[in-house]
């Protein structure tokens, strides 16, 4: 039976000159496991997700896609849901829950099934899976294969009759991608599902495929079995051929008449047996240069021990390096072993117990994180490189030049006006690469530098890297893939029990290995010696080998490690600003601060209890005054744009006009019946009131997905920022941070993130009497937020936003938690009182006032700039 | 222990708690506060053990403190005058009584808080929301994923933005900010975009085609039923007797000196076997799995 149907599909993304698809046609059968491979950009992924409609990207889009006979757009959404699993490519990003058994349940939970049949079935996938053992688990505590296994298992517990794989095994190492193909093959040949799976490291899933549609430029160019297949690609000239695994690649090119292509080690080696029978092979002479003992090593890293708790195992023990000028190290080990831990201490991001890092001082160390993502801090690449350069000393169009030659080097250069983040993973990987560059650094610590690449991007990175490091360079690499390796590296290690094992240059290395080395070498061991990448094997078969290695524009790499050249003429003048607001700004500053002082006790001026009020009135007056000169000297000022969300239905006046109905009552309530004694009884009701329609409006809602997965983000940064990332004690941006939510955001949403903040910190600090106040407290700042800046009525400038973050930590989460304390152990709420308890915990406010008012200056233009990109990308404005 | 009052069902443990800690709150009673603190100290002993009690003591010392320092400096009721404030205000017996009093009750309640800390594990409070609202308890799951992998995203995004930074511009307190707001805005960044994947993923999976089901892996056993009818009947008792009058105390004018008759004696009695039910069923449930492991 026919599976999918595609015919004549053709697709372009919206504002693109080139359509992603043209004119596909293709079909699946049932039971097929069909692998769709292409460089990455060649439109397997888009073709992927035309093939389940709440996945299709917007775009134009003509021709139809069958699935079980029936167009895919006519098909119920529920009925796709369960019968077209969906796996994706990020381990991390798929799942949704915290727990392993939630995320198993979480389709199901979608479906309305009841607990004893969810239960009955996530028992089931757990065995099937063998993963019983690790259903209690939080999820962050599964390894990155682990994870992938998960998002498989939660997608087959629907129990769908094709399963679509984007890219599933790129971000996972070789053992769990291994782990994780077997599981697919078992799937696909113990139950018969369909498989339809896009890869473009060909490596693992190539031999168990039965039929091989090769893509490129939006076009399918081969659709073929994988014998075949290996064939077309050769003569089509296909730079795919070289992502061929090597014992299909180097039959292809050695021989192509004796019986079908091999396509794993196993027949690989029985092939080549009998082909170089007769044959005279070529020996080539390894030579090694070995590096002269006497010159002094850029890094040494002498007798390192490591660990990051006292109670920890050792992470490095007694590890020695020497890493020399213009040499690339790849360092290679199982998962998990602490390569990545090694190069943070060459960093000097972690100091050892025992022993020291050696560089010397003038040398620049930079580190390459595993994901490039996390380098990028502006909107548009251009911008993040010039990011690096802000605070060199030099001229705008020396940086500028700069800039320039540094993109051009990596291949970047008609990027630049792209934002990072819309970037495929090679070119996100290739601009890092250049953002390193511009600290003209000396060595490079780079972490999986071609992790989930195609091959093409992983040739240019190796060429960018063999010119550094003929540059004067020096390099070293974490890697799981061999193969890159042996052909890059100048010197391979084998990291394991906290050591750098067998380093040395990479055929000692790989040939000496048995196990854990190249597939060329494992296809060659005992039938040809030293042979470990690929070509070494046409070279002793006889073959002439035309690919070069060297490369890179060396002069352009002169050029940018050359000295910046100071530039007189272009000295940038900033233009003479109004000051009459500025001064009435910085007045009101004055006045507002002196207020503050006064309040504090800290001022001595004419005393008077009752003074203070003034005092207070002062202060607010002032502010008031930031704020009007603001609004006055907003002609220089941006204002921040956001842009409305839309919603179905909005609930904010039913939700406010609930709350000013229901609160009188409650009070009223409280005078007549309790006597007006149980102040914490009446507080806690009113606070519930006061939650409880926002809760119930988010409850009954049409909510977007999207949104609430918005939502979360936010709550979850929020809960972060409160949780781990402070700059000084105290200091930290979770009120700013909920503020710009409510903005961006919305009233409503803002209550409910600043709530939801306070609630699932408490989960991860401790719960107290405290919660509800603090989820109430902060809840009212983001919907106030929302009131004030997402309805415009107040000007969205950095000022005015940080004048508001300012009044509401001091005033409302101030006002309000001081006394909470009061109340909560039942102290008489006097007027007296509730002052003692404000100023007593004034200082503290103070400083969150601060920090919340700093925060905001600085951060809340580039974050809602990001929340707005976001926003759009999702669709939730118009 | 197989069965401890730990692996209790979720509403059995909430009912436990929301009863404990709210009659110490509301029935701010001498008697009923150090029956409170005993069985919620043995409780923090229990479970937490000596560190854990400093623990508590740490957070709760300071602001006890506080409160018994500022209640006789702001509240003058009372009639036992034991000297005269700087302001004229008179110093009572009663206001320093009632705020030592007050400081109990706030370090009772965070006793209690600790115990229930280590109870409600993230999947029994979202369990507990998932009856009031499905999309909530879905939400604090999500937050809580989210948060762990934030969290290790921040450590690679600091640790990556750490080589970029120049020498020389490290210790600028100004820079310092400006590159916090940095990383944050990386990390926000890297989060946001990478959260369409999270929502594709819930789409994919049916998410918001139907009415949802909370799956929950908790089952009400017998155990639990007994517990739940027992705390209510407590609860129950207690209520009654706080709404007759029976455990009225008053501070002020003058605090009572009569804490024992007939009545309050029954709530006592009540209050303090409500408050010790974990420990009689975790110590019980610990002799009967000695007797079944010496039966293996």
């Amino acid at each position: 039976m026919e599976i999918y149907s595609v015919r004549d599909l053709s697709f372009s993304y919206p504002a693109a000159k080139e359509k992603a698809l043209k004119n596909i046609n293709l079909s699946v059968n049932e039971g097929e496991f069909v692998m769709i491979c292409g460089l990455s950009g060649c439109g397997k992924s888009t073709l992927l997700r035309q093939l389940k409609t709440s996945l299709r990207p917007h775009g134009e889009i003509s021709g139809t896609v069958y699935f079980c006979g029936k167009p895919v757009d006519e098909t119920e959404l529920l009925e796709q849901a369960i019968k077209i699993g969906f796996v994706m490519q990020s381990p991390d990003h798929q799942s949704v829950t915290d727990k392993v058994w939630h995320e198993l349940a979480f389709g199901l939970e979608n479906l309305g099934l009841d607990n004893k049949t969810i239960r009955r079935r996530t028992a089931e996938m757990a065995a099937f899976f063998g993963i019983d053992s690790w259903l209690e688990k939080s999820i962050d505590e599964l390894s990155g294969g682990q994870k992938q296994i998960l998002n498989l298992a939660s997608v087959m517990i629907m129990q769908p009759s094709v399963l679509i794989l984007d890219e599933p095994i790129s971000q996972l190492d070789p053992i769990a991608a291994n782990e994780f193909v077997s599981i697919l093959r078992h799937i696909s040949k113990e139950l018969g599902t369909t498989v339809i799976i896009c890869e473009h490291t060909l490596d693992y899933v190539y031999s168990i495929s039965d039929r091989i549609v090769v893509m490129s430029d939006g076009r399918i160019i081969s659709d073929s079995s994988p014998e075949e297949a290996a064939a077309k690609l050769f003569l089509s000239d296909e730079p795919m051929f070289s992502a061929l695994p090597v014992p299909t690649r180097v039959y292809t090119l050695a021989d192509h008449s004796s019986g079908a292509a091999p396509l794993d080690i196993g027949s690989g080696r029985k092939w080549l047996r009998s082909f170089v029978r007769d044959k005279e092979l070529h020996r080539r002479n390894y030579a090694i240069s070995e590096h002269d003992k006497t010159e002094k090593p850029l890094l040494e890293m002498k007798n390192v021990w490591f660990r990051y708790n006292r109670s920890s195992p050792d992470v490095l023990s007694g590890l020695d390096l020497k890493a020399y000028r213009g040499e690339m190290i790849s360092v290679l080990g199982g998962n998990g072993a602490g390569k990545t831990t090694l190069l943070h201490i060459a960093a000097g991001i972690y100091k050892p117990y025992i022993g020291k890092t050696v560089i010397d001082q003038n040398l620049k160390t930079v580190l390459l994180p595993q994901n490039p993502q996390a380098l990028f801090v502006k909107d548009s690449l251009h911008d993040d490189l010039y990011d690096i350069l802000s605070d060199l000393q030099a001229p705008v169009r020396e940086r500028e030049r700069m800039i320039k030659n540094v993109s051009k080097l990596c291949g970047i250069d008609g990027l630049l006006d792209r934002h990072p983040y819309d970037l495929s993973g090679g070119e996100q990987q290739k601009a890092a690469i250049a953002k390193l560059l511009l600290t003209k650094p000396d060595i490079l610590l780079l972490d999986e530098p071609v992790k989930g690449l195609d091959i093409k991007s992983k040739t240019e990175i190796g060429t960018i890297l063999k010119a550094l490091a003929a540059n004067g360079a020096c390099i070293i690499m974490v890697s799981h893939d061999m193969d890159f390796c042996a052909e890059y590296a100048d010197r391979c290690a084998l990291f394991f029990g906290g050591e750098l094992n067998g380093i040395s240059n990479p055929h000692t290395f790989f040939s000496e290995n048995v196990f854990y080395t190249t597939a060329a070498r494992r296809m060659s061991k005992d039938i040809l010696e030293e042979a470990v990448t690929a070509d070494d094997i046409l070279y002793a078969l006889g073959m002439s080998i035309s690919k070069k290695n060297q490369g890179g524009d060396t002069e352009l790499l002169k050029k940018i490690y050359a000295p910046a050249q100071p530039d007189e003429k272009d000295k940038k003048k900033d233009k003479k600003p109004g000051y009459i607001f500025p001064f009435m700004k910085a007045v009101s500053f004055a006045v507002f601060l002196l207020s503050v002082l006064h309040v504090l006790n800290i001022l001595p001026l004419p005393d008077g209890g009752e003074h203070k009020i003034i005092t207070y009135i002062l202060m607010l007056l002032s502010a008031a005054g930031i704020i009007i000169s603001d609004l006055a000297d907003r002609k220089k000022q941006k204002n921040i744009r956001i842009a409305k969300i839309k919603h179905s239905h909005t609930h904010t006046l039913l939700s406010l006009s609930s709350i000013l109905i229901t609160i009188p009552i409650t009070i009223f309530i409280g005078i007549y019946f309790l006597k007006d004694a149980k102040y914490l009884f009446i507080s806690l009701l009113i606070m519930l009131e006061c939650m409880l329609p926002f809760f119930a409006v988010f409850e009954k809602r049409r909510i977007r997905t999207r949104e609430l997965v918005l939502i979360a983000v936010m709550c979850a940064l929020c809960v972060l920022s409160r949780a781990a990332f402070y700059m000084f004690p105290q200091f930290k941006p979770m009120t700013a941070l909920v503020i710009i939510s409510g903005a961006a955001l919305g009233a409503e949403s803002g209550f409910l993130i600043g709530s939801m903040t306070m609630l699932v910190s408490n989960i991860i600090f401790a719960q107290g009497p405290w919660t509800p106040w603090q989820m109430f407290t902060m809840g009212i700042i983001g919907f106030l937020s929302g009131m004030i800046f997402g309805r415009g009525i107040a000007p969205r400038s950095r000022l005015s936003f940080s004048v508001f973050g300012f009044l509401s930590a001091v005033m409302i989460y101030g006002g309000i938690m001081d006394p909470a304390a009061m109340i909560m152990s039942h102290i008489e709420p006097t007027a007296e009182n509730i002052a003692a308890y404000y100023i007593a915990g004034f200082p503290m406010d103070l400083v969150h006032g601060i920090s919340t008012a700093v925060f905001l200056y600085i951060g809340a233009d580039p974050i809602i700039k990001k929340l707005e990109r976001v926003k759009l990308k999702y669709g939730l404005i118009q | 222990m197989k069965n401890g009052f730990n692996t209790y069902h979720p509403i059995s443990q909430f009912l436990f708690f929301a009863s404990v800690i709210s009659f110490t709150m509301f029935i701010m009673h001498p008697i009923i506060l150090l029956i409170s603190l005993a069985a919620g100290s043995l409780y923090v002993v229990f479970t937490g053990g000596i560190s854990g009690y400093l623990n508590t003591l740490r957070l709760t010392l300071p602001t006890s403190l506080m409160i018994i320092l500022i209640n006789p400096l702001v509240s003058h009721g009372g009639i036992t005058i034991l000297s005269y404030l700087p302001d004229g205000n008179p110093f009572t017996l009663e206001s320093v009584i009632f705020g030592i009093a007050a400081a109990l009750l706030m370090s009772c309640t965070l006793k209690w808080f600790y115990a229930v800390n280590g109870i409600f594990t993230s999947d029994r409070v979202i369990y507990l929301f998932g009856r009031l609202s499905p999309r909530t308890a879905l939400l604090i799951s999500m937050i809580l994923r989210f948060f762990s992998k934030f969290k290790a995203q921040l450590r690679i995004v600091r640790a990556a933005q750490q080589t970029l930074v120049r020498e020389g511009s490290k210790g600028n307190m100004i820079r310092r900010i400006k590159n916090g707001v940095k990383i944050f805005s990386s990390m926000l960044q890297w989060a946001m975009e990478n959260s369409i994947d999270t929502a594709d993923s819930m789409n994919s999976r049916g998410y918001g085609l139907h009415k949802r089901t909370s799956y929950s892996v908790f089952k009400i056993k017998p155990s639990d039923i007994l517990f739940i009818i027992t705390v209510l009947a407590f609860d129950i008792y207690i209520l009654a007797a706080y709404i007759y009058g029976a455990a009225e105390y008053s501070y002020y004018p003058m605090f009572d000196i009569s804490f024992f008759d007939l009545y309050t004696v029954g709530i006592y009695t009540a209050f303090l076997i409500l408050c010790f039910m974990p420990f009689i069923i975790d110590v019980r449930e610990a002799g009967k799995w000695k007797s079944i492991r010496s039966g293996i």
